[in-house]
């Protein structure tokens, strides 16, 4: 069974697989960058993760702060920030009132940043949604959500 | 010995590699070196970069957002980066 972080980023993709900007164009773990044919997509990322203990018997009960992030990128030659921002809007209303299946105590987001890159044939924006997932398991098994 | 203007329309010779007949608004045809490579943004989205080389006597007025046809391709001026050789260096954006 795979770790917390996992299920959580696949259960993050499958509420936002199908939203009407994106589509079913929402990737986890790119390595490559996007053609043309893949935009506007959603990359979901699991990233940092703070960890406490909150109980003082083993295996001990961990309270772990996960960022969950998801990045937006569309290429367009007009309305580039209304179309990221509408993208924000739709992962907003899918990611704001979810415990994606029971994984997480709460998820709530923490912050947006945007980048705008006009250098090529036709200017390319992305906007990333920064969420903080709070969830607990057991010391001794990670692949567990209490 | 500064470049003069036979030296630089060697450059826009159709032997050279990237030779295009780029077509502005009002039919004006200009002779120059054009370029598309692969370019990418923030790691994650893949593109390219088209540029167009003329020499600046061809184009006395060009101007930011004027319209190019170049290989059936409509672009529109994003940037003019005047080179001291007497060329201009003309990066589009597609229309």
């Amino acid at each position: 069974m795979p770790h917390v972080r996992q299920q959580i980023r696949e259960a993050a993709i499958a509420i936002l697989t199908g939203l009407t900007i994106t589509g079913a164009n929402v990737f986890a773990s790119r390595k490559r960058p996007l053609g043309d044919s893949k935009l506007p997509c959603l990359l979901v990322f699991t990233d940092d993760e703070s960890v406490s203990v909150t109980s003082i018997h083993a295996p001990s009960v961990l309270d772990r702060r996960l960022q969950l992030r998801v990045v937006g990128l569309a290429r367009d030659t007009t309305d580039l920030d209304d179309t990221l921002d509408a993208i924000a809007a739709e992962v907003e209303i899918a990611l704001g009132n979810t415990d994606l299946g029971g994984l997480v105590q709460s998820l709530v987001l923490s912050s947006i940043n945007t980048d705008f890159d006009d250098s090529m044939d036709k200017p390319a924006g992305q906007i990333v949604l920064t969420f903080e997932a709070n969830y607990f398991t057991a010391a001794n098994a990670p692949a567990t959500a209490l | 010995m500064p470049f003069d203007a036979a030296d630089i329309a060697a450059f826009f010779d159709p032997d050279m590699p990237g030779y295009a007949v780029a077509t502005f608004s009002g039919g004006v045809t200009v002779a120059g070196l054009f370029v598309n490579n692969y370019a990418t943004a923030f790691g994650l989205v893949g593109g390219s970069r088209p540029a167009l080389t003329v020499s600046a006597a061809a184009l006395p007025s060009v101007a930011i957002g004027d319209a190019v046809a170049i290989n059936s391709t409509d672009y529109a001026i994003a940037e003019i980066q005047p080179r001291s050789a007497g060329v201009l260096v003309m990066m589009l954006e597609k229309s």
